[in-house]
């Protein structure tokens, strides 16, 4: 296996994203976009492992560190669209920080981000 | 293959920026329509109440009051959103109730309120719930946001 480290962090990415779409109520109920949008970015963390595993990039490190700490500034700048429901930040982010897929949601993306060096450190290069 | 990467990470740029614009869309807010039955009688008597759609329950956590009517009865419910978070709720009284009602309220956030009103034609013990559901996982009404509809026939 290619990228051990970067792809079991995408692969955690892509399970945590299914729960949370799978068994977040209000996601569908009050922000079906979010859904989309988080839906979207699962698609693509499965491509980004295809691709990956294929090794058609020869050195894919920047692109997953970028992706990886895009998605964490995405997924932590959720907590701004509060006042799209009326609350505020700091309870919106009480909300969010209380699903423990939503906080390996972002655990992952940390591992994402450090996935490459991981890598390297686990290939003794 | 610079070439590649670049265009990979263009694409990847692209995405991310895609979804965060979709993120920070707002929501359209909800409408206020009411669900109203059709009155069939001019004599009845106009039974009011107000519910909280509280996190999971009517005025409470969990479960909420017994609503005792008559038939003939024209029932008002003022619903206010009480949620602590980003949860909606709502108030059904439906086939899944089981009853043979279709009552819908609009799916409330904290703070909107809204007024229904429906025709008690059919005696029965049912049960009113909130209707919002994950794909999987547990539901409003599984939290226990349910509660009991009396309508009790006249003489």
């Amino acid at each position: 296996m290619r990228s051990p480290v970067t792809s079991a962090a995408l692969t955690l990415s892509v399970i945590f994203s299914a729960v949370l779409l799978l068994t977040d109520a209000e996601l569908w109920a009050s922000a079906p976009h979010h859904g989309y949008g988080l839906a979207g970015l699962a698609i693509a963390d499965m491509a980004i492992l295809t691709v990956l595993q294929t090794g058609r990039i020869a050195s894919p490190r920047k692109i997953v560190m970028v992706w990886g700490l895009a998605k964490f500034v995405v997924f932590l700048g959720d907590v701004l669209t509060a006042p799209e429901f009326g609350i505020t930040y700091g309870e919106f982010a009480s909300y969010l920080f209380s699903l423990w897929a939503y906080d390996g949601l972002l655990i992952s993306q940390v591992l994402i981000i450090a996935g490459p060096y991981l890598d390297r450190l686990w290939a003794g290069k | 293959m610079v070439g590649v990467r670049v265009a990979v990470l263009a694409v990847a740029v692209i995405i991310v920026a895609a979804v965060a614009v979709l993120l920070l869309m707002p929501a359209p807010p909800p409408t206020t329509e009411a669900t109203t039955t059709q009155l069939t009688s001019p004599q009845t008597n106009i039974v009011s109440l107000t519910l909280y759609l509280n996190d999971y329950g009517f005025n409470a956590s969990k479960g909420g009051p017994k609503i005792t009517v008559f038939v003939g009865d024209t029932i008002r419910i003022r619903l206010i959103g009480n949620s602590s978070g980003p949860a909606v709720h709502d108030f059904v009284l439906d086939d899944k109730s089981p009853s043979p009602y279709n009552v819908k309220s609009d799916r409330l956030r904290r703070g909107q309120e809204q007024v229904i009103e429906f025709l008690a034609n059919v005696a029965g013990v049912y049960k009113y719930y909130c209707s919002v559901a994950p794909p999987a996982g547990p539901s409003h009404r599984e939290r226990g946001q349910e509660a009991v509809i009396e309508i009790m026939p006249r003489g």
